[in-house]
């Protein structure tokens, strides 16, 4: 299994919702529309090209608009790894939330 | 502006990141500056857009250089690079040491006056909680002209508590004039000397060694001494005095105090110094409670960062309006400044606790600094390039053989790596021994300390690296690139490939030259205007005694004994500051004029006249005959007339506030004009000034000089002064200083300022002349043939050393066309500082030409004269 770090999920996470059609910046945007903290550019990128050679993404590439100054988009879509990898993280943390000790707080505090 | 950087960046982009990678990253990067744009503006956009250049280009270059070292770890290259480099630094021993020798002295410089900047940005961080403490200034706007004010009034405390619940703690503190501290039979005039809130050691971090930080100023009986005063009273071994901790001491011989915390004297880059910590009831007693005319408290906050804050600068410019009841009149406006900025951004605050610098002074060094490192570098590329008909056939060889590109260019890199090292380790043992001197000449306690600060290691390797891409990457590419067939089979094709870019650099290191003689002579220009300029009264035999009250009866005694002496001629009393250093000043009403004035004051006895030789040009001054003169006379100065509005000033009538109330404190006429003298220092222009007796107030303050002129033998003088002293005054010790001394210590940040940059001038010649050197040693070699065939043909001695001098003559005049503009603009704005200058003529552009003229010649001179004087014979005989 591959491990993900909490950026590295979020960023996936955010192509899956997006799949085909997110890119470096509707990625920096997005994440700061849901995450409400903002991100570089530059680190967006790294994080892609590490999930790239991770497998869990695949790349193809997109139009060129005006604002971009013509250059072409490169398009994310997520693999069939990055799919397992995000269900296995998500499957793993509902079964932490299943667990009594964790119900317990659930009926102390709420949802 | 903003385009023009958006297009350099993109083109460091173009240039670094590989073209595969290239369109999909510079996309991304625009869309997001565009979007930006709309929605920040272009400015900050464009500055978020260069940030995320240079991190997109910062990931490429570390990996490229982790790829650099696997590469070199595969081919097991890496000693054999070092043992290559060792060797040729070996063969070629005068390059060698020159090499060595510039760099050391550049890094050394640079790594001194970097230390230096660290120090002065640390001021005020080592408290733990300074990002959330605030210094609370005024501000006021008059006529649109603003004024900003470090004291604030003692009331604003409660009021700011009781508004803001985010203030957690809030404390104010006040100096006083030098006090007289004195433990049984010992006694010390001490200058530091706050008065502060019990809060105060709470707020800050200061360390206490002994008692309680919580208790120690929380009744007017208690009092804080640094082990600086605890040593000065009780010996160096004061820990072991019993019960120090209670001991009564007392101040001026009146005021009782138990002693309740010793604390650790504050390190140097704090902007509160103090010696001893008193609270503010003893001295000033109840009234301060409800003083709004009193604006000398320094508050200072410390704001919770985690409760909603009502604390807007907004609500802060509106508070005094609500609360000082002096408002209408002054209409002061309330700021917060982080304390971590106090000791760099309070170059337009009056009344500064410590004289701070400003970030343009700190930043000018820095600049400095580099572009010295600059120079070294440029030194190096110099002579490495100059190198190359050595290395020719070297290269050749190994690529004949089948060396690559790259790594020819490695191995230029670690030859070049072995030298920074070892000039990076022996400035830091240059830079360990310079440290104290320059302690010693700009005052501060700068530390190199890099075994205990292991940051400084990491730091130290980055700027190896650093340094080493710096002045090797140029000639690396340069050597690296030679086409192997032409380097073997002939010797002329590599000749003058780069003489035009070595002109170059040789131009810009006279640039940098040039610029900092010219700012070093207009600096020592305007220092000596300052120390010769006439003030308008007599500067030199005049003596000055400190700390006596006008009111005592000792102080006619002792005038009185003083001229009896045959060689004092006069003495004088002052309250404050002598005339020359910058009095205070007080609000007055002129007749004829419906608005307030403003004016320096200056309270003195019936022979300020005589004593500072003050012309009187029109009227009279005090006499001691005229009854009216004690408390109804006043001498005013030319400029006091003209702001007055006054033609005829001679009866008019005159009165003024009492500094910190709205009462009048005289009220009279004016006696007798003075001609303008230099009231304050040459920074600022003359103003009106008003000399007058003291009043029975003003007496009672401790405060006093007594200024008296004398001649012949000063150590003589202060011997029978001394003598004479102790007979009358028995409460405060005999302290004296000569009026010159003082005024010359106004400009010791200046003194301080322009020394720092002697040195650092004088190291940039010697490094571009060491540079120089080697050059001409250079051209002489490549040169060797033709010398020697003109001298065959009839060419003497004086034409070959000028046709080699020539060169380096023209690049001289050349970098001064470029470099004088340059820094006249940068001196002016120095020079702003001062409202009176020096008259600028030629002579500040001369001596730095001379100087850099007589630094080349003495350079190339050896190796000029060395080939013009040799016999042609020997130089065409190889082939």
């Amino acid at each position: 299994m591959v491990g993900l770090s909490a950026l590295e999920e979020s960023i996936l996470l955010i192509i899956m919702v997006n799949n085909g059609e997110a890119y470096g910046v509707s990625v920096a945007d997005e994440y700061k529309r849901q995450l409400g903290k903002s991100i570089s550019i530059p680190s967006v990128h790294t994080v892609l090209e590490r999930l790239e050679s991770k497998g869990l993404i695949s790349s193809s590439e997109g139009g060129a608009t005006a604002i971009r100054g013509g250059r072409r988009k490169r398009l994310l879509s997520l693999t069939k790894q990055g799919y397992e990898a995000l269900r296995k993280v998500n499957n793993k943390r509902q079964e932490f939330w299943q667990l009594p000790s964790a119900l317990s707080y659930i009926k102390k505090w709420g949802e | 502006m903003f385009h023009l950087l958006q297009q350099v960046a993109t083109k460091w982009l173009r240039w670094v990141i590989p073209n595969h990678q290239l369109e999909v990253i510079e996309g991304d990067l625009m869309e997001a500056l565009e979007i930006r744009k709309q929605r920040i503006g272009p400015g900050r956009a464009v500055v978020i857009f260069i940030f995320e250049v240079l991190l997109t280009t910062k990931r490429l270059a570390l990996k490229t250089i982790i790829q650099f070292y696997k590469t070199l770890k595969q081919q097991r290259m890496n000693s054999h690079y070092l043992k290559m480099a060792i060797r040729s630094l070996r063969r070629n021993r005068s390059y060698t040491i020159i090499n060595t020798l510039g760099l050391t002295l550049g890094v050394t410089t640079f790594l001194v006056i970097s230390l230096f900047c660290y120090h002065q940005l640390s001021y005020d961080n080592f408290h733990d909680n300074a990002d959330e403490i605030f210094r609370v200034t005024e501000k006021s706007t008059i006529d649109g002209v603003t004024h900003k004010f470090a004291g604030t009034q003692y009331p604003l405390k409660p009021l700011l508590q009781q508004n803001y619940a985010e203030i957690n703690r809030i404390a104010r503190i006040h100096r006083i004039q030098p006090r007289l501290v004195t433990f049984e039979d010992k006694n010390t005039l001490e200058s530091k000397v706050l008065l502060a809130d019990n809060s105060f050691l709470e707020l800050f971090d200061f360390e206490l060694l002994l008692g309680d930080a919580k208790s120690c100023l929380d009744s007017q009986d208690k009092i804080v001494i640094t082990d600086r005063i605890a040593e000065k009273l009780f010996g160096t071994d004061w820990r072991n005095f019993p019960d120090i901790i209670g001991t009564t001491i007392e101040i001026d011989k009146k005021l009782k105090f138990g002693i309740a915390g010793i604390a650790l004297a504050p390190p140097s880059n704090s902007h509160l110094d103090f010696d001893i910590l008193m609270p503010f009831g003893p001295i000033y007693g109840n009234w301060l409670e409800s003083s709004w005319n009193f604006p000398s408290f320094h508050t200072y906050v410390e704001v919770g960062t985690n409760e909603a804050t009502g604390l807007t600068p907004d609500a802060l410019s509106h508070f005094l309006k609500d609360h000082d009841p002096n408002f209408d009149r002054n209409k002061r406006e309330l700021e917060l400044q982080p304390l971590a900025d106090i000791h760099l951004g309070s170059t337009d605050i009056r009344g500064a606790l410590k004289p701070g610098r400003s970030y343009d002074q700190i930043l000018m060094f820095f600049a400095i600094a580099v572009l010295i490192l600059v120079v070294a570098s440029t030194n190096y590329i110099n002579l490495a390039t100059a190198q190359a008909s050595k290395r020719a056939k070297e290269v050749g060889l190994r690529k004949a053989i089948g060396a690559k590109k790259d790594q020819v260019m490695w191995q230029f890199l670690v030859e070049t790596s072995v030298l920074t090292l070892v000039s990076l380790f022996s400035s830091l043992v240059v830079a360990y021994m310079l440290i104290p001197e320059l302690n010693r000449i700009i005052g501060e306690e700068v530390v190199l300390d890099p075994v205990s600060e292991l940051y400084l290691l990491g730091f130290g390797l980055a700027f190896w690296l650093l340094l080493s891409l710096l002045a090797g990457f140029y000639p690396a590419i340069y050597l690296a690139g030679y086409k192997p067939e032409s380097l073997l089979s002939s010797s002329k094709g590599y000749k003058n490939v780069s003489f035009r870019m070595r002109q170059v650099l040789v131009l810009f290191q006279f640039m940098i030259s040039l610029g900092l003689v010219f700012g070093v002579a207009v600096v020592y220009f305007q220092m000596d205007y300052l120390k010769n300029k006439d003030l308008g009264f007599n500067q030199s035999g005049t003596i000055v005694m400190h700390g006596l009250p006008i009111h005592s009866k000792n102080y006619w005694n002792i005038k009185s004994a003083l001229e009896q002496n045959s060689f004092i001629e006069k003495a004088t009393f002052c309250y404050g500051e002598l005339p020359g250093l910058g009095g205070f000043n007080l609000r007055g009403i002129a007749e004829g004029k419906d608005e307030e004035v403003k004016f320096g004051m200056l309270y003195a006895d019936y022979d300020i006249f005589d004593v500072y030789g003050f012309e009187i040009i029109q009227g009279r001054g005090f006499s001691i005959d005229m009854q009216t003169d004690s408390s109804k006379a006043f001498v005013i100065n030319q400029t006091a007339a003209d702001v007055f509005g006054w033609k005829e000033p001679i009866g008019k009538q005159f009165k003024y506030y009492g500094g910190g109330t709205n009462s009048i404190a005289k009220d009279g006429r004016v006696i007798g004009v003075v001609r303008d003298f230099h009231h304050g220092p040459l920074t600022e222009a003359v103003g009106a000034v008003v000399i007058t007796l003291p009043t029975p107030v003003v007496q009672n303050f401790r405060n006093g000089k007594i200024a008296a002129r004398f001649s012949g033998n000063s150590q003589r003088v202060i011997e029978t002064l001394e003598a004479q002293w102790k007979t009358y005054e028995q409460s405060s010790p005999f302290q004296f200083s000569f009026l010159e001394q003082d005024l010359q210590r106004q400009y010791l940040q200046e003194e301080k300022f322009a020394k720092v940059l002697n040195y650092m001038a004088a190291i940039a010649i010697m490094v571009a002349g060491l540079g120089l050197y080697g050059l001409a040693s250079f051209v002489c070699n490549s040169r060797e043939k033709e010398i020697g065939i003109r001298k065959v043909l009839g060419a003497n001695v004086s034409s070959v050393v000028i046709m080699i001098s020539r060169s380096f003559l023209g690049i001289i005049l050349f970098a001064a066309l470029i470099a004088f503009p340059l820094s006249t603009i940068l001196t002016n704005q120095w020079l702003q500082n001062f409202a009176y200058k020096f008259t600028p003529g030629l002579q500040e552009y001369l001596l730095p030409l001379a100087v850099v003229f007589l630094i080349t010649a003495i350079s190339i001179g050896y190796h000029t004269l060395k080939a013009a004087l040799g016999d042609p014979v020997n130089r065409l005989r190889n082939e």
